[in-house]
C-alpha cells in the first residue's frame, strides 16, 4: 500500500468502487474534501457491471413507484449531458403483445406523463418501421427516452474526475473491519487482496457504498442494515438485434427488456432472493436461461436464432425499511442512513438501493450528509459539470492514423486525443472486434487503473465483442507484459484467468455457436498454446 | 455425377483418405465448404501426446494400448496404428512436405507461448527439442516483425529460458511491412507472408537478421514465411548466415495454409476431384446404403458412389452442431454419441476435461456410421467427427484425421 495513504488522514472515505461509490467519491472531492476511495476487487465489480445497461426513461416504474419514475427521467436527461460519451440517445418501446391487455397502455402513459417522461403512443406499423426486429404481432407500442449507458465507462469517468480533484483510490484493498472508538467510526482495516499485506485508512467519515456487500460492513460497524440480494440474470446476444430498447408494456416481469448497447444486445433480467453467503459467485442456472430465451423471443423473435455470448448475473441491493424487518415492503429507492442518528454511531454513513440511473443522485445524498457533518457549505455541481471525455469540446481529428480513432472517441470522449497514437505501433491494434490499440491499452494501464487482462476488458471492451477473446487476450497479454513489467508467468496466470472467466459466461448458453465458438477458443489457447499449463 | 468413393470434408483427414484412395486408381471426389482446421495448425502432427493423467508419451505407439476401448485408435487396431502411422507420414512427404520426427518417440514443439508439448511429425522449418529439458541451443536470437501480436515473444521468449537457453529479443522491420503497418488489420500472418515472397525482400529480411545474430547459435522467426510452398524458406535460409528456425503463431497458420494446399494439389495432379465451397446438404439412404447426395452448388446434380466418407470435423468445423436440446450431426442426421442432457455436455472449469470434446458420431469398429440404430454400409466416418476421445488433453487430434483416414480408406479398398 501507498504508504502516503495510511499516513494521511482524510475527510472521507469511500468504501465500494461501483458507480455509486466512484460518483461519491468525485462529489466529495468536487466539494474540496480530500477523499480516500476504497474497493476490494477491481471497479464495477459488483452490480454495477453486471446489469443491463439500460438508461431508464422511469417508464417502466411509472405505473408502480412514481418517485423512481421521477428520479429515473431527471437524471436520465443529466446523464446526457453531463456523461454523453457513456450515453446511446436511441429511444425505447413499450410494445402491447396480443396475449397482454391493451387497456394498460392508457394508465401507463399516463402514468408517465404524470412523472414527467415523455411517452408517445404509435402505430404498431410505425414501431416497426422504426424497430423492425420487434415482435410483428404487437398491438399496441409507446414510445420513450429509454437509452443504453456504458457502466464501465461511466464508473472510470468518476474515478479519472474524482483524481482530478485529488482522491486517492485503492483498489483490491478489503475492508476487514472498522476502527471504531467512543462511539465514532475512525477509519477502517484493510486488506490488500493481491499481497494479503495489512493496514488501515483514517478519515473523519466513512461512507459505506458497497452495494450488497454494504450490508456486511454494516454489520462490522455492529449496525444493522437489512438488506435482500436479489440475483438478476442477463443473456448478451452476438451482435445489435434491435436499435431501440424494447419493453413490454405490462406490469414489470421477468426478461422484459431488451437492450442494445455497442455491438451486443442484452436481455434481462430474472430476479430472484439469494443467500447473502452466494452473492460473490453468481452463476446463471438452466431455469433463467429458459425464462430469458422464451421471454426474450416475445420482445424481438430473432432472438431465438441469434448465437448468445454469454450469460451473467448481478446482485441488486434492494433494502427493507427499518419498521420492517421481514422485508415484505422493499424497496428500490434510494436509502442513505446517518448512523450517528440512527444507531448512536457516529460518523458512519450508508448509501443504498436505488439503481445505476440514479448513482449520481445518491452521490450527491450521500455527499450532502458528509458536508453537512463536516460543516463544509458547498453545492453539488455534479449534475451541470461534464465528466471527463463528456465536455462539450469538438475533438479534433487525427490527420494521419484514422483507424480506431471512433472507437476511441466513443469509449474516451474528449479524451481520445490523449490516446498514443503517434505511430503504427501504437496504432496497431490488440483487438479487431472492438478497435482497441496498442496505444488504448497503455492509457487503460496508466490512467485507468488497469492491471489485468479482466479490467483492460472493462475499460476497453478488449474481448467483449464477437470472439470473446479468441485472438486478442494473448496479443493483449503480450502488450501488457511490456506495458505493466508484468513477469510472463504472472501475464500468462492472468490470461489462464481471463479464459476461464469468459468461460463461465459462455458454458450456461454452452450449444449452438456459442459452443462451437468454445471449441475453437480452446483449441487455439490450450491446443496450440498450452495455456492450461499455466492454470492455477 | 458417379464417383468410385465421395469424401464430405475436405481437411487433413479428407485429403488423406482422398489421397490414399486415389494413388490405389479409385475415381473420388472431395466435397469441401470452406477452409479446414489446418489453418490452426501448430506445425506440427501430433500422434499421441499425453496419457490419460496428462503425463507427456514418450512412446505414442507403445502408449496407444493403454487407450480406452471408446477411442479410434482402438477401433483401428492397436496393432496397425504403427503401419498406419507411417503410410500417413509418407503421404505428408509425397506430397512434398519435409518433415522431421520419429514414430517411436516423440519430440517436442515448442508453442506460441513458450510451451514445450509432445509431438509425432514436425515440418522441418520448426524448432523442435528433443526432450521437454528443451532444445539443442544454449544461445538464441528470436526476431519478431514490428507491431505482429500475433507472435507473443515475450512468451515464447521466457519458455525458452527456463529450459536453460539464454534468449535475446529483437524487432525488426522492412520498409514494404511498414506500409501494411499503416493498416492494424493487415498485421496478420499471411498478409505479411504476402510481402516476405520476394527475392528483395527476403534479401532485406536476411541482411536485418545477419546484422542482429551477434553471437546467437540460431536465430528464430515467427512462422510467416511460405505459404505456397517452403521455397521461400530455402532462399531465406540460404542468406541467413546462422541456423534459422521458426515456431509457431497465432492464427492463421502460414504452413497450414501450405499442407492444405500441398495436400490438395497432390490429391488433384493423382487425378481427385476437389470441389471447393460446395456443401452437402443432403442424400437418400435407403436399405442400409446411401443412394446419392445433394449439394447446395450443383442443385441439380445428384452425386452417387459407391462408398460415402463422412470426414466433416467436430463442432469448430460445424461437422457436429447442437441446439437448446440435442447434439446432432447436420449432413445426414446420423446417430451421436452425446449426452442427452445439455447441462452434462460441459464442465463449469474451462481447463477440465469438457464432455462435448469426445461427442462424434456412432461408428462401429470399421468406422462404419448409423441411422436411427441401422448400420449404414457404405458411409464411414474418419477424423474428428469421430467419437471417443479428448484431442485436447491427449494430444491426438491430427493422428486420428489422418490415422482413421487411411484405415477406412484401406478398407473400401479391400472390400
Amino acid at each position: 500500500m501507498n504508504a502516503d495513504i495510511s499516513k494521511k488522514h482524510y475527510d472521507v472515505i469511500v468504501i465500494g468502487g461501483g458507480a455509486t461509490g466512484a460518483g461519491t467519491a468525485r462529489d466529495c472531492a468536487m466539494r474540496g474534501l480530500s477523499t480516500l476511495l476504497i474497493e476490494r476487487y477491481d471497479f464495477t465489480t459488483g452490480a454495477t457491471g453486471r446489469n443491463h445497461g439500460l438508461l431508464h426513461s422511469g417508464a417502466r416504474y411509472a405505473v408502480t413507484d412514481k418517485e423512481s419514475a421521477t428520479e429515473c427521467i431527471e437524471e436520465n436527461m443529466i446523464l446526457r449531458k453531463v456523461a454523453r460519451h457513456c450515453v446511446e440517445e436511441h429511444d425505447g418501446l413499450f410494445i402491447t403483445l396480443p396475449e397482454d391487455d391493451l387497456g394498460y397502455q392508457a394508465k401507463f402513459v399516463e402514468s408517465c406523463l404524470a412523472a414527467g417522461i415523455r411517452a408517445d403512443i404509435i402505430d404498431p406499423e410505425e414501431a416497426k418501421r422504426l424497430e423492425p426486429s420487434v415482435n410483428p404481432t404487437l398491438i399496441g407500442a409507446v414510445r420513450v427516452p429509454d437509452g443504453s449507458i456504458d457502466p464501465f465507462r461511466l464508473t472510470i469517468s468518476n474515478v479519472l474526475d474524482a483524481e482530478r480533484h485529488g482522491a486517492d483510490m485503492l483498489t483490491y484493498h478489503e475492508v476487514t473491519g472498522l476502527i471504531i472508538e467512543n462511539g465514532r467510526v475512525l477509519g477502517v482495516n484493510l486488506r490488500n487482496n493481491l499481497t494479503g499485506e495489512q493496514s488501515e485508512a483514517r478519515a473523519d467519515i466513512t461512507v459505506n457504498a458497497a452495494g450488497i456487500w454494504g450490508t456486511l460492513i454494516a454489520k462490522m460497524a455492529g449496525v444493522t442494515v437489512n438488506m435482500f440480494p436479489a440475483k438478476g440474470s442477463l443473456l448478451v446476444f452476438s451482435h445489435r438485434v434491435n436499435n431501440m430498447v424494447i419493453n413490454r408494456c405490462r406490469k414489470p416481469a421477468n426478461a422484459d427488456i431488451l437492450v442494445p448497447g455497442d455491438v451486443i444486445t442484452v436481455i434481462g433480467t430474472t430476479s430472484d432472493r439469494v443467500p447473502i453467503e452466494t452473492v460473490d459467485d453468481m452463476r446463471v442456472t438452466p431455469e433463467e436461461v429458459e425464462v430469458l430465451l422464451t421471454e426474450g423471443a416475445q420482445l424481438a423473435p430473432a432472438l431465438a436464432t441469434t448465437r448468445i455470448l454469454r450469460a451473467y448475473a448481478g446482485v441488486r441491493p434492494l433494502v427493507a425499511s427499518d419498521n420492517d424487518p421481514s422485508g415484505r415492503s422493499i424497496s428500490r429507492g434510494i436509502v442513505c442512513l446517518d448512523h450517528e442518528t440512527r444507531d448512536g454511531l457516529a460518523g458512519f454513513v450508508t448509501i443504498t438501493g436505488g439503481k445505476l440511473m440514479t448513482y449520481r443522485l445518491m452521490a450527491e445524498i450521500a455527499t450532502n450528509m458528509v458536508c453537512k457533518k463536516l460543516n463544509v457549505d458547498k453545492k453539488c455541481e455534479t449534475a451541470t459539470t461534464p465528466l471527463p471525455g463528456a465536455e462539450t469540446t469538438p475533438v479534433e481529428k487525427p490527420k494521419s492514423h484514422m483507424y480506431a480513432f471512433n472507437a476511441k472517441v466513443g469509449r474516451h470522449g474528449t479524451y481520445a486525443p490523449s490516446i498514443d497514437s503517434h505511430d503504427e505501433i501504437a496504432n496497431s491494434l490488440v483487438c479487431e472486434c472492438e478497435e482497441v490499440t496498442v496505444g488504448e491499452v497503455k492509457y487503460a494501464v496508466e490512467k485507468q487503473h488497469a492491471g489485468t487482462l479482466t479490467q483492460l476488458r472493462r475499460r476497453t471492451r478488449m474481448g467483449m465483442g464477437t470472439c470473446q477473446g479468441e485472438l486478442c487476450a494473448l496479443r493483449a497479454a503480450g502488450v501488457m507484459c511490456n506495458v505493466c513489467k508484468k513477469s510472463v508467468d504472472d501475464s500468462a496466470a492472468d490470461l489462464a484467468d481471463f479464459i476461464n472467466e469468459r468461460w463461465k459466461g459462455m458454458y450456461p448458453v454452452g450449444w449452438g455457436s456459442t459452443l462451437n465458438e468454445a471449441q475453437l477458443i480452446s483449441n487455439i489457447y490450450q491446443g496450440l498454446c498450452g495455456l492450461d499449463n499455466f492454470a492455477k | 455425377m458417379k464417383f468410385d468413393n465421395i469424401i464430405i470434408g475436405g481437411g487433413l483427414s479428407g485429403l488423406t483418405c482422398g489421397i490414399t484412395l486415389a494413388k490405389a486408381g479409385k475415381k473420388v471426389a472431395v466435397i469441401t465448404a470452406g477452409q479446414s482446421t489446418l489453418h490452426f495448425c501448430s506445425g506440427s502432427f501430433d500422434l499421441l501426446g499425453y496419457d490419460a493423467e496428462g503425463k507427456a508419451i514418450e512412446n505414442p505407439v507403445e502408449a496407444v494400448a493403454q487407450l480406452k476401448e471408446s477411442h479410434p485408435y482402438k477401433k483401428a487396431g492397436v496393432e496397425n496404428i504403427a503401419s498406419l502411422a507411417q503410410d500417413a507420414a509418407a503421404i505428408l512427404t509425397e506430397c512434398g512436405l519435409k518433415l522431421k520426427g520419429d514414430i517411436k518417440r516423440n519430440h517436442y514443439r515448442i508453442t506460441p507461448m513458450g510451451v514445450l508439448k509432445p509431438t509425432w511429425l514436425t515440418l522441418e522449418e520448426y524448432l523442435t527439442a528433443d526432450s521437454a529439458a528443451g532444445v539443442a541451443y544454449k544461445k538464441l536470437v528470436v526476431a519478431n516483425i514490428t507491431g505482429f501480436h500475433d507472435f507473443p515473444v515475450e512468451f515464447i521468449a521466457e519458455g525458452l529460458r527456463k529450459t536453460s537457453t539464454e534468449v535475446e529479443v529483437k524487432t525488426l522491420s522492412i520498409p514494404a511491412l511498414k506500409e501494411r503497418r499503416c493498416s492494424p488489420s493487415e498485421m496478420r500472418s499471411a498478409n505479411i507472408s504476402k510481402v516476405l515472397s520476394t527475392e528483395d525482400t527476403l534479401q532485406e529480411i536476411a541482411d536485418k537478421l545477419n546484422s542482429i545474430a551477434n553471437d546467437a547459435e540460431a536465430i528464430i522467426l515467427p512462422a510467416i514465411i511460405g505459404i505456397n510452398n517452403d521455397e521461400n524458406i530455402a532462399i531465406l535460409k540460404a542468406k541467413v548466415n546462422k541456423p534459422l528456425f521458426v515456431i509457431a503463431t497465432l492464427p492463421p497458420s502460414v504452413p497450414g495454409v501450405r499442407v492444405q494446399k500441398a495436400l490438395r494439389s497432390y490429391f488433384e495432379k493423382i487425378g481427385g476431384v476437389f470441389m471447393m465451397g460446395n456443401k452437402v446438404c443432403g442424400g437418400e439412404i435407403e436399405d442400409g446404403k446411401v443412394k446419392h447426395i445433394e449439394t447446395t452448388l450443383l442443385p441439380d446434380e445428384q452425386l452417387s458412389a459407391d462408398n460415402y466418407i463422412l470426414a466433416t470435423g467436430s463442432f469448430q468445423s460445424e461437422g457436429l452442431m447442437s441446439n437448446y436440446v440435442k447434439v446432432y450431426e447436420p449432413v445426414l442426421d446420423l446417430d451421436v454419441d452425446a449426452s442427452d442432457k445439455r447441462t452434462e455436455w460441459v464442465d463449469t472449469m474451462v481447463y477440465n476435461a469438457q464432455p462435448y470434446m469426445e461427442y462424434g458420431v456412432k461408428t462401429n469398429n470399421v468406422f462404419q456410421t448409423q441411422k436411427n440404430g441401422s448400420t449404414i454400409e457404405n458411409l464411414y466416418a474418419i477424423g474428428s467427427v469421430l467419437s471417443g476421445h479428448n484431442a485436447i488433453k491427449q494430444a491426438d487430434g491430427t493422428g486420428v484425421s489422418m490415422v482413421t483416414a487411411i484405415a477406412v480408406a484401406k478398407n473400401i479398398l479391400n472390400k
